[in-house]
């Protein structure tokens, strides 16, 4: 990309401040998603299987990180969207099994974006404790559908019939009895492009500085005349389509869908990876699915409560950054991380 | 110049529990006035601003802006119609360098805020308009530098950047030289006579310097109400004007 | 009236009481640690989990649930002073949503100590000999241990009253709550009253947790359950409002007690739909501050 004339040293200082190593960045994007991309070929089968998880929990964590890091609000029922994909693509398999995966998927996950456009009319009108709250309630409330609504969503014996022997990749394609390398990919390939696309729309189009503007000071970017609640909005829809892609591949790679796939403590937990990843950064939260699902399978050949564990590195995390921002990674590798915030 | 009113206050009053902060107030500003509003620590300014640029809503009178009644417009809305508002306490994006607080006012401007396809780095004609804003109020050194680095007298004049950079029509600026020295002020005021041009102005200040050297008319608030209203000479002279600010008996 | 119907109310009556005094003992120390110090505590059900299963452990093991009454609140207050000594103490200047956090990972790390200490199990207490019968009231079969309930959270409320209304300390408290720099300028250590304020909340939940025993038992789910309810409470009644979550705990009584009449199927709806309904009409609480424009 050439910049004309006198502009390019404005440009590239512009940007610099927050473009620091861009290059770099980009680098470490390609490869952090090239090695997911290719884990089937160098990764044990029970590996696999946890990364599957983990990539599919990042994505949702990455999903309440652009509520949290770009709009500064932390969505205490984020599970809510996850679940009902979930649940919405195991009804619409079984009920339309010759239908391409794909655009099951997207139906389902486009579902919940729109439910995130009609919570979040009500949610982010308010800011701080009052969302919390009002999306925990939000939350608890599709769980006790979820729970009591036996007919279609079994409750808590969940829903598991509903795979088709056969996946429709497309019109002609099946994938009969797909292994769990092949469903890891099915997964991969809406991962990369979400996330990518909902990476490039927070930080490098002005929809996306229009959401850091407003959650840096809502007041002015109004009297600028930014109308900020339709901003917030977009924002939360936008993680709630992120989150219902996962919970919709959720569906598929785990093959069964229950009350624990909305439940506060799937809310709870992404906040947790989210934070062990490092909020600052856009993939910070799938790092810390990453690191959460591994370490867990690591730290359960050593004690059945990782979770315990999991926990304490969390406080201590928080204690160490109050703001959530750097990690894990933050910690332990300190400068050589760099970045804006410390 | 048109003679209809630009902006006009029909019997504006608000209260806030304890008893009324604006009291029966009719204001009108003709296109292209410079219009300075003083009165006592209390007598209501600064709300008259917030219900002018729509943070409150008025518990009595009208508000019309270019004939339109604007009274239950959000604030964003107003800033569409071509009000400007600077800020009394710093308003700004603090994390931020200078040049993208104004990018940010400027990409509103043009309609290009909330794009999500639009890539920031193509806009190359923001980035111009950014540095020439900046140029203007002599930032242009410190184009690349966070905000929350930056000197107090140096935020002073990004905040009042980020108003004209939008082009208003109608420009408010809320004590634009609170916290300036002496040397700054001169500054401020040098700087504001060549850049106001053309639109109508609504100075709200303390520093009589200020108001003395940009304002065609002056009107006066005390205890919510308009004491008196006038020229600058006029409002100068008026007793009642003195005895609020002096304590003069006469 | 007819004799049916009488007995209806008394029980629904019962129930609705019954209720009331759980929410409130839940909910009070929730919204009034918000209101002095501003943040959340997610892990506030967590401590009232941890006294049921304390509780159930000392009765389990003296035979006595009244020292189960006695103790584990205080077991459980100890705990809090600990966390707020460790933990909170550290982050009084990082601002509310480290606070939250904390309190977030506090509530998933209790969680999880106490499956590790008690197991996954669902786990009933008996209720104590003497109030474990039943009594009839305006014809219904109403049992004695509700009625033991309403009285000690009565008694606990009361005494409390007394203590904030009538003593120098109590006073402190009162002002604290709602001139806190005051309170700070004429010497009185503000972390100091938190602190207490803090323990008094937790102390309140603490008690719920071991009454409920005999009612609910214990599980791992509990403090989630607990939480929802406590956040509708204080969300509908005004973040902060004492006299909000008193009444909303009053109307979601109200709502259960009778509601499950009719309506048994959907009685887990009936909080959302207080809720909502509260909302509608207040958007921030029936006694929440009142936003200006």
């Amino acid at each position: 990309m050439t910049i004309p004339g006198k502009l390019g040293p404005v440009l590239s200082a512009l940007d610099a401040e927050r473009g620091r190593g861009r290059a770099g960045e980009a680098l470490a994007t390609f490869l952090l998603l090239a090695a997911i991309a290719g884990a089937p070929w160098f990764l044990s089968e029970a590996a696999l299987n946890d990364l599957s998880q983990a990539i599919l929990f990042g994505l949702f964590a990455t999903s309440f990180n652009i509520v949290f890091k770009y709009s500064g609000l932390l969505s205490f029922g984020h599970a809510a969207f996850f679940g009902i994909a979930a649940y919405g693509e195991a009804l619409l398999l079984e009920a339309f099994p010759a239908v391409p995966v794909p655009l099951l998927v997207l139906a389902a996950a486009a579902g919940a974006g729109l439910l995130g456009l009609l919570l979040g009319h009500v949610c982010v009108r308010r800011a701080g404790a009052y969302f919390s709250m009002t999306t925990l309630a939000i939350g608890a409330f599709f769980y006790t559908v979820a729970f009591k609504w036996h007919a279609v969503t079994g409750g808590t014996d969940g829903l598991s019939t509903f795979m088709p022997t056969a996946l429709v990749l497309l019109p002609g394609w099946l994938l009969a009895s797909p292994s769990i390398a092949q469903t890891y990919e099915l997964s991969v390939v809406f991962l990369i492009p979400v996330a990518l696309a909902a990476r490039l729309v927070l930080e490098r189009s002005s929809f996306g500085n229009a959401v850091q503007m407003i959650r840096q000071n809502e007041e002015r970017a109004a009297f600028l005349g930014y109308d900020t609640h339709r901003v917030k909005l977009g924002n939360y829809g936008l993680a709630a389509f992120v989150a219902g892609t996962a919970g919709a591949l959720w569906a598929i790679v785990n093959g069964f869908v229950s009350t624990d796939s909305i439940d506060l403590t799937l809310s709870t937990t992404v906040i947790i990876m989210t934070f062990i990843g490092g909020s600052q950064w856009f993939w910070g939260p799938l790092l810390g699915s990453i690191i959460y699902v591994f370490g867990s399978d690591r730290l359960s050949a050593f004690t059945p409560h990782w979770q315990l564990w999991m926990g304490l590195v969390f406080i201590l995390l928080v204690l160490v950054f109050p703001r959530g921002v750097a990690g894990l990674p933050g910690m332990l590798f300190g400068k050589l991380i760099g970045g804006r915030d410390g | 110049m048109d003679d209809a009113p630009l902006l006009a206050l029909h019997s504006i009053s608000k209260s806030f529990g304890a008893g009324p902060v604006l009291n029966d107030l009719s204001l009108s500003i003709k296109r292209g006035e410079r219009r300075g509003l003083i009165g006592p620590n209390g007598a209501g300014k600064t709300t008259l601003i917030n219900i002018i640029t729509g943070k409150y809503r008025p518990d009595a009178g009208r508000i019309q802006y270019g004939g339109q009644d604007i009274a239950l417009l959000p604030p964003h809305r107003r800033n569409h119609l071509g009000i400007g508002r600077s800020f009394q306490i710093l308003s700004l994006f603090g994390e931020a360098t200078v040049g993208e607080n104004i990018r940010g006012a400027l990409l509103r401007k043009h309609g290009l805020g909330t794009m999500p396809y639009r890539r920031l780095h193509r806009l190359n004609h923001i980035f111009a308009e950014s540095e020439q804003v900046a140029a203007l109020v002599g930032l242009l050194p410190v184009l690349t530098k966070r905000v929350d680095t930056l000197p107090y007298g140096l935020q002073r004049r990004l905040d009042i950047a980020l108003v004209l950079a939008q082009e208003p029509e109608l420009l408010i600026l809320d004590e634009p030289a609170a916290g300036l020295s002496a040397a700054e002020t001169r500054d401020l005021i040098d700087l504001l006579q060549t850049i106001i041009s053309e639109r109508a102005l609504i100075l709200v200040e303390h520093d009589m310097d200020v108001v003395y050297a940009l304002a065609d008319r002056i009107t006066v608030l005390d205890y919510g109400r308009v004491l008196t209203e006038g020229t600058p000479a006029e409002v100068n002279a008026d007793p009642a004007v003195r005895r609020i600010y002096l304590g003069e008996a006469h | 009236m007819s004799a049916h119907l009488l007995s209806l109310i008394a029980a629904g009556g019962l129930d609705t009481l019954t209720y009331w005094c759980l929410a409130f003992l839940i909910a009070s120390g929730l919204t009034v640690v918000f209101g002095m110090l501003g943040f959340l505590n997610v892990a506030h059900t967590s401590f009232y989990m941890l006294a049921g299963y304390i509780a159930l452990s000392i009765t389990a093991g003296t035979g006595s649930f009244w020292l189960a009454l006695l103790l584990a609140p205080l077991l459980v207050v100890v705990l809090g002073l600990a966390a707020e000594r460790l933990l909170f103490r550290h982050l009084y200047v990082a601002g509310h949503t480290p606070q939250l956090l904390l309190t977030i990972g506090l509530a998933y790390v209790i969680g999880e100590a106490t499956q590790m200490i008690w197991g996954d199990d669902a786990l009933s207490v008996a209720p104590p000999t003497g109030l474990g019968g039943h009594v009839v009231i305006l014809g219904a079969t109403l049992p004695v241990y509700h009625l033991f309930v309403i009285a000690i959270t009565l008694g606990l409320v009361a005494l409390l009253a007394a203590l904030v209304g009538g003593t120098r300390l109590g006073m402190v408290v009162r002002a604290a709550a709602t001139h806190p720099q005051m309170v700070d300028a004429l010497g009185f250590k503000l972390r100091r009253v938190h602190t207490l304020v803090f323990l008094i909340g937790l102390y309140l939940a603490a008690i719920a947790g071991v009454i409920m025993t005999p009612m609910i038992g214990v599980y791992p789910g509990m403090a989630d359950d607990a939480l929802i309810q406590a956040f509708i409470v204080v969300v509908a009644g005004g973040l902060g409002s004492l006299a909000g979550a008193f009444a909303v705990a009053g109307l979601l009584g109200l709502v259960q007690g009778f509601g499950s009449v009719f309506f048994a199927d959907y009685a887990m709806f009936f909080p959302f739909i207080v809720l909502a309904g509260v909302l509608l009409v207040r958007p921030l609480g029936l006694f929440g501050a009142r936003s200006g424009r």
